[in-house]
C-alpha cells in the first residue's frame, strides 16, 4: 500500500473520532440537561409545597375565602411536577420514589381538602380540635414531601456532577486514545520517510567513478520504491546511452585516424610519381634536346605542367584536410597586422605591376591565428590574381560593426564574376573561371569558408562580371555567446 | 663495393629508385655522387653504419651525411634517425631528412629527435634537381664536422 492511501486511511481516524466525540457529547449533553431540569423541578416544587404551607396557616388565621384556591394551585403544581417524574421511572428507585410521592401528595391534597371544609367563616367551636388535627396531618405530608424532593434534588444535582465528570472523562481518554494511536500509526511511515530521503538525496547526488549517478538501494511497494526503481532505470538509459555514445566517438576517433592516415599516405605517396613524370621528362628535355622538335617539346612541356598542377590539388586538398582536422586555439589578433604581414608576403611574389592597396583600421577580433593567417592568405591571394589585367589594381580591407559582428571585406576592382553563380564560390573544387584565364585549384575559398565557420561566422561574396568582387566575412564579437 | 679503407660522403637511404636516380643525377652532375652509397630501407642504413649484416665491411668512416626519407621498409625513418642518435658513435653525424612529406607532424617530430635539417622534396624537376645538388655541395663540401666522427 502506498504512503498516500496510508496517510488518508489515517487521516480517517481523527475524523472518525470526531463524530464519535461529537455524538457522546450530545448524548452526555441530553442528559445532563435533564438532570438539570430535574434538579430545577424540584426546587419549584418544593416552592409549591411552602406556598401550600402558607396559605393553609394563613386561612387558619384569618379564614379569608380569596386565598383557599391558591392552594389547590400550589398543589398542582406540585402534583403535574410529580406527573413529570414518570419520565425518571427506568432509573433505578425512581419508580418507589414516584410512588411514594404520589401517595404523599394524595393524603396531603386530602387533608387541605379537609382543612378547606371545616374553616368555612361560620366556624364551630367543637370543630377547633379537629382543625388542629387535620393541620397537624397537613404539615406531616407536607414535611415528608419536602424532605423526599431535597433528596431528590441533592441525588440529581450530585448524578449531574457526576455524570458531568464522567463524561469529560471518556472524551479525555478518547482523545488521548487516538493520538496514540495516530502515532502509532504514522511512526514507521515518517521512519520510512526519513530513510527514504536520505537515500535518495544521497543517492541522486553521488556519482560512480565512471562520471554517472549509481543505482539505489532503496526496495518497497510505496512511491519512494516507485521513485527508486524510475530512478534505477534512468541510471541504466543513461549507463547505456553512455556506453552507445562512447562507442560511437571510438568510431570517430577511428574515422578520423583513419581520414590522417589516408592524408598522409596522399601527401606522400601521390607525389612520388609526378615527380618520377616530371624528373624523367626534365632529364629527356635536357639530355635529348637535340633530337627534338619544337612540338616535341611542347608536348614535354604540357606533360610536366600537368603534374606541377596535380602537386597544388595535392598540396590544396591536404590543407583543406588540415582546415577540417585544425583544432582552434582562441586568443586576440591584432588584424591590421596580420593584414599587413600577409600583404607583404604576397607582394614579394606579384610582378611589378602598379597596385593600390587600402586598408582600414580593423577592429581585433578573437580568433585562431593560424586559421585567420590563412583567410586573408586566400582573399588576398584571389584579389591579387583576379586584377592581374588591371592598372591600376585597387584592393581595400574594409571592417565595419554591426549587430554585434564584425564584418571584413576585401573588395577589388578585378574580373569579379557573375552574381548568379555568387552560391558555387565556395564549394569545393568549383571556379568560375577557366583554367587559361585565371590559375586555381577551386579549393582556397572553401578553406575561408571552412576557417569561418569554425570561428562561428558566414562568408559571403558580390560582385559583377569585370565589376571587381567584395568578399565579406563576418565574426561575433563576443565568441562565448 | 664498399671496402673498409673506402670513404663515402654521402648515405642516401630512399626506397624509391626513381626517386634515388634523380637525386643521383643532380649529384652526379656537380661531381658529387662519386663517393655517395644508395641503401633502400631503414635496416640497411642502419647495417651500414654500423657495419652489420650485408655491411660488416663498410667503411669505419662516417659519411659527411645522411639524406634520410622518412617513409621507409622495415625500418621507417624516425627510427633511423632514433637509433643514429642513440650510439655515441652516430650522435653527431649530420642527418638531413629528404621526403615527400610535407607534414607538420614529421617536421616536429624529427627536429625534437636531432635532425640537421628537413626538407620536402619538390615535385618539379628542376626545383629538384637544385635543392639536391644544393644540398650535396653544403653538406659535402661547405660543412665541417667535429674531427672525431670522420676519424678511423
Amino acid at each position: 500500500m502506498g504512503i498516500k492511501a496510508k496517510l488518508k486511511l489515517i487521516g480517517l481516524l481523527p475524523l472518525l473520532v470526531a463524530i464519535v466525540f461529537g455524538v457522546t457529547i450530545y448524548r452526555g449533553q441530553d442528559r445532563l440537561n435533564a438532570l438539570s431540569d430535574l434538579a430545577l423541578k424540584t426546587d419549584a416544587m418544593r416552592e409549591a409545597l411552602r406556598d401550600v404551607r402558607d396559605v393553609s396557616r394563613r386561612i387558619l388565621a384569618t379564614r379569608d375565602n380569596e386565598i383557599r384556591y391558591d392552594g389547590y394551585d400550589a398543589l398542582e403544581i406540585v402534583n403535574l411536577g410529580v406527573m413529570d417524574l414518570a419520565v425518571w421511572r427506568d432509573e433505578p428507585g425512581m419508580s418507589q420514589t414516584v410512588r411514594e410521592l404520589d401517595r404523599r401528595l394524595l393524603m396531603a391534597r386530602i387533608h387541605y381538602e379537609m382543612l378547606d371544609g371545616l374553616t368555612v367563616p361560620m366556624l364551630k367551636w367543637i370543630a377547633v380540635p379537629q382543625i388542629t388535627e387535620v393541620e397537624q396531618a397537613l404539615m406531616t405530608e407536607l414535611d415528608a414531601l419536602d424532605t423526599r424532593l431535597r433528596a431528590l434534588h441533592q441525588t440529581a444535582r450530585a448524578a449531574l456532577v457526576e455524570h458531568s465528570e464522567r463524561l469529560w472523562q471518556r472524551e479525555f481518554w478518547l482523545l488521548t486514545l487516538t493520538a496514540v494511536l495516530v502515532l502509532w500509526l504514522t511512526h514507521p511511515m515518517l521512519d520510512r520517510i526519513g530513510t527514504a530521503l536520505h537515500t535518495l538525496s544521497q543517492g541522486t547526488r553521488g556519482l560512480g567513478p565512471d562520471g554517472l549517478p549509481q543505482e539505489l538501494e532503496l526496495t518497497g511497494e510505496d512511491e519512494f520504491g516507485q521513485l527508486a526503481s524510475d530512478f534505477n532505470a534512468m541510471v541504466r538509459r543513461l549507463a547505456a546511452s553512455e556506453a552507445a555514445r562512447d562507442e560511437r566517438s571510438r568510431d570517430l576517433e577511428t574515422a578520423v585516424q583513419d581520414l590522417e592516415n589516408f592524408s598522409y599516405s596522399v601527401s606522400h605517396d601521390l607525389r612520388a610519381p609526378l615527380r618520377a613524370i616530371d624528373g624523367f621528362i626534365g632529364i629527356l628535355r635536357e639530355d635529348y634536346a637535340a633530337t627534338l622538335d619544337a612540338e616535341g617539346l611542347r608536348l614535354f612541356g604540357v606533360v610536366s605542367a600537368n603534374a606541377q598542377k596535380m602537386e597544388r590539388l595535392i598540396d590544396d586538398i591536404l590543407a583543406l584536410s588540415r582546415a577540417g582536422r585544425l583544432a582552434m586555439e582562441w586568443m586576440p589578433i591584432d588584424m591590421n597586422r596580420m593584414v599587413d604581414e600577409v600583404w607583404s608576403d604576397l607582394l614579394e611574389t606579384a610582378s611589378g605591376r602598379p597596385i593600390r592597396f587600402e586598408r582600414d583600421d580593423l577592429p581585433v577580433c578573437q580568433g585562431d591565428p593560424r586559421a585567420m593567417r590563412q583567410i586573408w592568405q586566400n582573399l588576398l591571394a584571389n584579389a591579387l590574381k583576379f586584377t592581374r589585367d588591371r592598372d591600376p589594381a585597387l584592393i581595400r580591407v574594409e571592417a565595419r560593426t554591426e549587430a554585434g559582428l564584425i564584418r571584413y571585406s576585401v573588395r577589388d576592382n578585378g574580373a569579379g564574376f557573375d552574381p548568379a553563380y555568387s552560391a558555387k564560390l565556395f564549394v569545393l573544387f568549383q571556379r568560375l573561371h577557366g583554367m587559361d584565364e585565371f590559375e586555381g585549384t577551386g579549393v582556397g575559398l572553401a578553406i575561408v569558408k571552412r576557417f569561418v565557420q569554425k570561428h562561428h561566422g558566414q562568408v559571403e561574396a558580390s560582385g559583377a562580371v569585370d565589376g571587381g568582387a567584395c568578399f565579406t566575412f563576418s565574426l561575433p564579437i563576443d565568441l562565448e555567446s | 663495393m664498399v671496402t673498409k679503407d673506402s670513404m663515402v660522403d654521402i648515405l642516401l637511404v630512399e626506397d624509391n629508385p626513381d626517386d634515388a636516380e634523380l637525386a643521383m643525377r643532380a649529384l652526379r652532375k656537380h661531381n658529387l655522387a662519386n663517393r655517395l652509397e644508395w641503401v633502400k630501407d631503414g635496416a640497411a642504413a642502419l647495417d651500414f653504419l654500423f657495419h652489420r649484416g650485408d655491411y660488416t665491411h663498410s667503411p669505419n668512416t662516417l659519411p659527411r651525411v645522411v639524406l634520410l626519407d622518412l617513409r621507409l621498409p622495415k625500418v621507417d625513418g624516425i627510427e633511423v634517425l632514433r637509433e643514429i642518435r642513440a650510439h655515441p658513435e652516430t650522435r653527431e653525424l649530420p642527418v638531413v631528412i629528404l621526403t615527400s612529406s610535407h607534414e607538420e607532424r614529421d617536421v616536429v617530430a624529427t627536429y625534437e629527435l636531432g635532425v640537421n635539417s628537413f626538407v620536402a622534396k619538390p615535385v618539379a624537376f628542376d626545383e629538384f634537381a637544385r635543392t639536391v645538388a644544393e644540398l650535396g655541395m653544403y653538406w659535402v663540401l661547405v660543412n665541417r664536422v667535429p674531427p672525431e666522427i670522420r676519424s678511423t
